[in-house]
């Protein structure tokens, strides 16, 4: 070990396009297993959403803004040892680059952990990147800066069609333009170097069509590698990997193809010396077998939660070791794993297909059209023993599967929409290709057109063939255990038969169709490893038991979406922690795979599988639990699982139904046991940062400024106890107030938000989810409330801003840049002496952001 | 497709589709972990009479390649799935597998619980099976009356001498039933080489006049053979520079008066992390073996281990102290797997370059 | 101009050899010292004694060795200046083993030997080295050689080696 005592990390901040909760989950984990080891973690993060900044996964949390300032004064007073730069993503790697440059690093005796300084300038500047594989003699694409014809003629002879030709600093908005020919080239220099400032263009070699391949590998420091795992976009390239279906492990690729990126991921590492985990992309030319690296990310991604939730193996765990200088070969795991689990490589014996979400169905005016830039918002895994098994689950995950499609009406285009579809895909584009065999296009034509593998349309073709049969016979014992091998469910089953899903389910079981639950485990069976987490096939073998104790089932929150369930993972991970605490088992149903309520501390149990009824009933036959939490989006469901007599508890923590306008009237905050009312304070919103001009965002406010207003509000506050007891149920709860004529008035009552949720947790800094648990639980208050600290004495003042996700979906229309909760995408929180200052620590850094 | 059955000696059976051949079939039935590489373990010659089952749920979906054989005859008895993938043919991926185990008359069995199967032979070992239509008590008596050979190399090895011709070093190479990418890694190093049968002869080889000689992979015990083979192996090793590889290497280790014992659970996958002594770096390599040399009885006077198993402490290679003669128990040339070992045929070169002193 | 002839791998395959010949032809590793001659020899001993620290489960020591006072083509004075030459260790019936990048003319291994028996009676010295280029000068020749590079006379050979050059790898360097 490097003989450190204290370790610095800087978080993710706000949760946004591409960063979900993995920075978040992979912190929880890395923090815990640092401070296992003896050394000592400071966090600095300005996410209230954050599982990491609460519950003891740090020694000491800064709820500071992200910019060199903060950093700079904090490194000063903590004079930390080490500084872990992987997991706060691209943005934060800027901000570490920074801080070396100010020599803030040097000058406190911070080394940098996990990568040379060298690494963050290759990080920052993909040009770098590409030099330096090149020299190493990795393939790179080919990309050249040309100012005239002749120069670009030079480089053609060398790439070779398709090239795509972009404008050196355009005057006007220009996209890059995908020549096929000579004539389109000419075409598309002539107008590149017309509206560049420079009169340059840049000619980069076309690989749009090629597999794109990505594999995360590990190293440790004294240089022992090992393959975490590969994985294959379902999508070729030209689709952002984000917003492409991705399957773990490799479906198309031969052992050849698959040794050679091995190969380069572990050379790469290598030569760069990264410690901790790295995600390698490739492009693979199906015709030449030629690769090319396009991208190295050695900081925290989806790609690695991803790996991590498809293999089983421990990857944050072992990360966090590596990171301090421990070898691979001296991590030591839990007993649940075997020894050496460290040094293993991944193997696996189920399939995962992860599906993106999009905003589309919110954001209306927005692109649809899926290419080179990140829309989705989240994604779900569906973990099979095949890849129809995979897929379908996956589907069902997003909600938008076949019987339950929003975005899609594919049955209703025209041939040449349809065309148009498969060649430029849009959200939903799995439905469209089911659409085209259903309408008889041929395999290898559609393998043709869409340069998806045809592996896949065999695949798809079987799911057809299967529903077909299942239609064309009604309660036949055959075609439904087909079919549920296959990954189809009781709902559709009862849709093909024209029945209901319980009729479906009760004769699968009269025939002995049981679901069986297998262990995502790292060596296929090879050895005893227990990550407690299952999925559902219908085998032979059941490895999931029954768990002893009292056991609480939680359903999570699904796909980061914008808006209605930002924010409600932090619920969902804050209950699972504090069901722990009250001597549950907590068991976690969630098909996320950026979650932190995956994170597998705070579960005693994890089931991968999709929020459908009889998925969830599944899972409940085996383990009967004494009760089920549901949040907000799955009232539905909780309603379904109390009818069906299960003790459920449901907790609504939705946003405000209405926008809030920004008109500064107070409102109340109390939680209640339905006998008592405590009141934790009063809050108040203000306008937002209005980056354009229409922007209606809005700052909360904690607690109340205007010393009037809160003296007129304590003497309502009989009034307030008497309205929320009248409400019922055990809760927190926020009242609103309204003026008028000069007088304040209650004016409503609702669940408090997940935001005001969080910021008094961190306002206090202690959980506002576990007083709500125990309430819910029926506890009385004063048992709930009595180490609850007080929060009139708060000198502090704290605010909170939603953010919103336009600059990155390149949303210019006005009409539909609102700022209205609903469109959120995650949140920032700052405090300060006064609220000006407050206001000024939340701007710091996010200059850039709308909020 | 038709409903067949996977019966174990143990008397389980296991309900699946049939495919590949219509055979009915009897073997030792192994798992095998790779994730990649089907059509390379199929063919590999140390699967003689086995079936292979595959802990990858979904096998064969990039068909089979005329680059990717390790032999020229598969000769394993049936192959294991949970799922069997339709593919399109082209140039590339000339057959499916499908295809291919139908005109090889090897049956395969799809919709297996492998990963039930994997754990119950992790308990077990290798067991025989047979893959059959009807799981009767009779097929279950058959299976139990079934002996299978222990004359594989036999079975697969060449009868007759074959070169393998290059413009470099002079290889002979010692065929036990060997893998392709052995000649494949030779090729690729110009050796020009001549294969010979296991019952080469110490004087046929040193006719040859070979600047190296490889002991190859192949099937089966390794007490099972000759012990003239101990014999040509101990005359060879203090005069040309040799190198062992699987069953070679186990021989190689007999010959110097180790003894072999049978290895449970074993190895069949590319994922165990193997420690390289001299330099204490850790390697993973493809790995088919079911014997090992029982580290208790090496004499240390004679041998150095110089490749260990992190998993379970399996010698993973061996060195000859006086003179340039080593072994490795995996398959160093990949195909399928890693090529983190590949380096261990540029040792092979260089101690032959070595031997026969500077060029100048 | 210069042209990398042998990578790090090459360089960790040429080390690991020349360990298990010095097993080989010592009979093991009884009475063995390594005697690096400064700059990089001495990492080169440094290396093949880890290796056989692995291998055999015990230390060989390693001396260095700064042979520039004793070489016959410095000038006077500095030939004459008193020894440098220290080594942690007698050499007395010790069996020796030399250690140095590059075998050229043989000058280098003649001014160690000096040194060497200088400071007692060895039981037997041999020579390692990670490369000979030829063009001998004087009767010298090594018994254990990484790496045989045939060279021109205005040729150059560099090691690299990680400690002191933050790689490893053997360049030829034509200055024409």
């Amino acid at each position: 070990m490097n003989n450190l005592q204290k370790v610095l990390i800087i978080g993710a901040g706000h949760n946004d396009i591409g960063r979900e909760g993995q920075h978040d989950a992979a912190i929880t984990q890395i923090g815990s297993a640092i401070r296992k080891l003896g050394i000592a973690v400071v966090l600095v993060d300005n996410n209230p959403f954050s599982v990491a900044a609460e519950n003891n996964f740090a020694d000491k949390v800064y709820i500071e803004p992200l910019t060199v300032g903060a950093l700079t004064k904090i490194i000063a007073t903590e004079q930390p040892d080490g500084l872990i730069p992987s997991l706060g993503g691209i943005q934060r790697v800027s901000l570490i680059q920074a801080l070396i440059r100010n020599n803030v690093l040097k000058n406190n005796q911070v080394q940098l952990l996990q990568w040379d300084a060298e690494t963050i300038d290759m990080i920052v500047n993909p040009a770098l990147m590409s030099n330096r594989l090149k020299s190493l003699g990795q393939p790179v694409i080919a990309s050249q800066v040309v100012a005239s014809q002749a120069e670009a003629d030079e480089v053609m002879a060398h790439v070779g069609f398709p090239v795509i030709v972009k404008s050196v600093a355009p005057r006007i908005e220009a996209s890059r333009q995908l020549c096929e020919d000579e004539e389109d080239f000419v075409r598309a220099l002539t107008m590149g170097f017309k509206v560049s400032a420079t009169k340059q263009c840049i000619v980069e070699q076309s690989i749009v069509g090629y597999k794109e391949i990505e594999f995360i590998g590990m190293r440790d420091a004294k240089g022992t590698a090992l393959l975490i795992s590969g994985m294959e976009n379902f999508d070729p390239v030209g689709i952002h990997s984000a917003d492409s279906i991705v399957f773990a492990p490799t479906q198309t690729i031969t052992d050849q193809e698959y040794q050679q990126f091995r190969q380069a991921t572990l050379e790469i590492m290598q030569a760069l010396h990264i410690v901790g985990p790295c995600h390698m992309q490739f492009a693979l030319d199906p015709v030449t077998q030629q690769y090319y690296v396009i991208k190295v990310t050695p900081y925290f991604d989806r790609a690695m939660a991803m790996a991590a939730r498809a293999t089983g193996y421990p990857l944050a765990t072992i990360a966090a070791n590596l990171m301090v200088g421990v070898s691979l070969s001296e991590v030591k795991l839990s007993k649940r794993y075997r020894k050496q689990t460290a040094l293993i490589e991944p193997v696996l014996d189920h399939i995962v297909c992860r599906i993106p979400i999009w905003p589309f169905n919110v954001l209306k005016k927005v692109s649809h059209q899926l290419d080179t830039v990140m829309e989705s918002t989240g994604s779900v895994i569906g973990v099979g023993r095949s890849t129809e098994e995979a897929l379908l689950k996956g589907l069902r995950a997003t909600d938008e599967s076949r019987y339950h499609v929003i975005a899609n009406q594919p049955q209703q285009y025209s041939e040449g929409e349809l065309i148009q579809r498969l060649i430029h895909p849009q959200a939903g584009r799995m439905l469209v290709l089911l659409e085209a065999l259903n309408r008889g296009y041929q395999i290898d034509e559609l393998a043709e057109l869409t340069k998806i593998d045809a592996f896949y349309f065999y695949k798809l073709s079987h799911i057809i063939e299967i529903e077909q049969a299942l239609r064309e016979h009604p309660f036949d014992v055959h075609a439904l255990g087909r079919a549920k091998y296959f990954g189809f469910t009781d709902e559709d089953a009862a849709a093909a038969w024209q029945t209901e899903p319980a009729k479906v389910s009760h004769f699968a079981i009269e025939n002995e169709i049981h679901p069986t639950f297998k262990e995502i485990e790292p060596t296929a069976g090879e050895f005893t490893e227990q990550t407690n987490t299952y999925y559902s096939t219908y085998e032979y073998d059941n490895e999931s038991q029954q768990l002893a104790g009292r056991r609480a089932v939680v359903i999570g929150s699904g796909p980061n979406r914008i808006g209605t369930n930002h924010g409600n993972d932090y619920l969902v991970s804050q209950l699972l922690f504090y069901l722990k605490k009250a001597d549950y088992q907590p068991i976690l149903i969630n098909a996320n795979p950026n979650s932190v309520a995956m994170t597998p501390q705070l579960a005693a149990k994890r089931y991968v599988e999709p929020k459908q009824v009889s998925d969830i009933l599944n899972v409940l036959a085996i383990e009967n639990p004494d009760v089920i939490f549901t949040t907000y989006h799955d009232e539905h469901l909780g309603q379904i699982l109390t009818d069906l007599d299960y003790h459920v508890i449901q907790i609504d923590n939705s946003l405000p139904r209405e926008q809030i306008k920004t008109n500064d009237q107070p409102a109340v905050e109390v939680i209640t046991d339905g006998k008592d009312v405590q009141i934790f304070g009063i809050s108040e919103i203000i306008a937002g940062n209005n980056l354009r001009s229409n922007v209606r965002g809005s700052i909360e406010v904690f607690p109340i400024q205007d010393k009037a207003e809160n003296k007129a509000i304590e003497a309502l506050s009989i009034e307030i106890k008497h309205r929320v007891l009248s409400y019922g149920t055990p809760g927190v709860y926020t009242v609103r107030l309204t003026i008028i004529d000069e007088e304040l008035h209650l004016a409503t009552i609702e669940p408090m938000s997940l935001a005001m949720i969080a910021l008094i947790s961190k306002a206090s800094g202690s959980s506002v989810t576990r007083l709500l648990l125990h309430v819910k639980l029926g506890e009385p208050l004063s048992q709930v409330m009595y180490d609850y600290p007080d929060l009139a004495k708060l000198k502090r003042v704290f605010v909170q801003a939603n953010t919103f996700p336009y600059n990155q979906l390149q949303i210019y229309d006005e009409a539909e840049v609102t700022g209205e909760p609903g469109h959120a995408t995650g949140a920032v929180i700052a405090y300060g002496a006064t609220l000006r200052a407050a206001l000024d620590a939340l701007n710091e850094g996010n200059e850039s952001t709308d909020f | 497709m038709a409903d067949r059955y996977l019966i174990l000696e143990d008397g389980s059976a296991y309900l699946g589709e049939g495919f590949g051949s219509p055979a009915v079939s009897t073997g030792e039935i192994v798992f095998n972990t790779s994730m990649t590489g089907y059509q390379e373990i199929i063919t590999n010659q140390i699967y003689h009479n086995q079936i292979i089952a595959f802990t990858q749920p979904t096998i064969g979906s990039y068909g089979i390649n005329h680059d990717s054989y390790e032999s020229i005859l598969p000769t394993v008895k049936g192959v294991v799935v949970r799922d069997v993938a339709s593919i399109s043919t082209n140039r590339q991926r000339r057959w499916s597998l499908d295809q291919y185990l139908k005109q090889q008359n090897i049956p395969g069995i799809s919709h297996i619980d492998t990963r039930h199967l994997a754990k119950q032979l992790r308990a077990s070992g290798p067991m025989k099976a047979s893959i059959v239509d009807v799981a009767d008590a009779h097929a279950f008596d058959q299976l139990g009356a079934t002996v299978l050979t222990n004359q594989q190399v036999a079975a697969v090895a060449t009868p007759k001498p074959f070169p393998n011709p290059g413009t470099g070093l002079n290889v002979v190479v010692i065929d036990f039933g060997l893998k392709h990418g052995i000649l494949r890694e030779l090729s690729k190093r110009a050796c020009n080489v001549t294969v010979l049968p296991y019952t080469a002869t110490t004087e046929e080889i040193i006719n040859l006049d070979p600047d190296g000689v490889i002991l190859s992979t192949g099937p089966g015990k390794p007490q099972d053979l000759p012990d003239s083979v101990l014999t040509m192996i101990q005359n060879i090793q203090n005069r040309i520079p040799l190198f062992a590889i699987g069953l070679g290497h186990e021989l190689f280790a007999m010959a110097n008066g180790a003894q072999i014992m049978k290895l449970s659970p074993e190895h069949h996958g590319a994922n165990h992390p193997i420690r390289e002594v001299i330099t204490n770096q850790i390697i993973y390599a493809s790995q088919g073996q079911g014997f090992a040399v029982d580290p208790t009885t090496i004499d240390r006077n004679k041998l150095i281990t110089t490749f260990v198993d992190l998993i379970d402490g399996t010698i993973q290679g061996l060195r000859y102290r006086d003179f340039p003669a080593f072994s490795v128990q995996f398959f160093p040339d990949g195909a399928p797997g890693p090529t983190d070992a590949l380096d261990v045929f540029d040792e092979f070169v260089e101690s032959m370059q070595q031997a026969r002193g500077p060029v100048w | 101009m210069q042209k990398e002839v042998v990578d790090s791998m090459a360089m960790k395959r040429a080390l690991t050899r020349i360990t298990y010949e010095i097993i080989e032809q010592n009979k093991g590793i009884r009475d063995i010292v390594l005697v690096g001659v400064k700059t990089r020899g001495v990492y080169i001993a440094q290396r093949i004694a880890e290796r056989l620290q692995q291998l055999e489960s015990s230390t060989v020591p390693v001396g260095e060795l700064d042979i520039t006072p004793f070489r016959d083509d410095q000038p006077l004075d500095i030939a004459l200046a008193p020894g440098k030459y220290q080594l942690a260790f007698p050499v007395a019936d010790k069996r020796v083993i030399l250690v140095d990048d590059v075998l050229f003319t043989g000058r280098t291994i003649r001014a160690a030997l000096d040194a060497l028996m200088g400071g007692g009676r060895p039981q037997s010295i041999s020579l390692a080295v990670l490369v000979d280029r030829g063009h001998r000068e004087l009767p010298i020749r090594a018994d254990f050689i990484g790496k045989n590079i045939p060279t021109a006379m205005q040729e150059r050979i560099k090691v690299s080696v990680t400690e002191v050059d933050g790689h490893d790898g053997i360049e030829i360097i034509n200055d024409n």
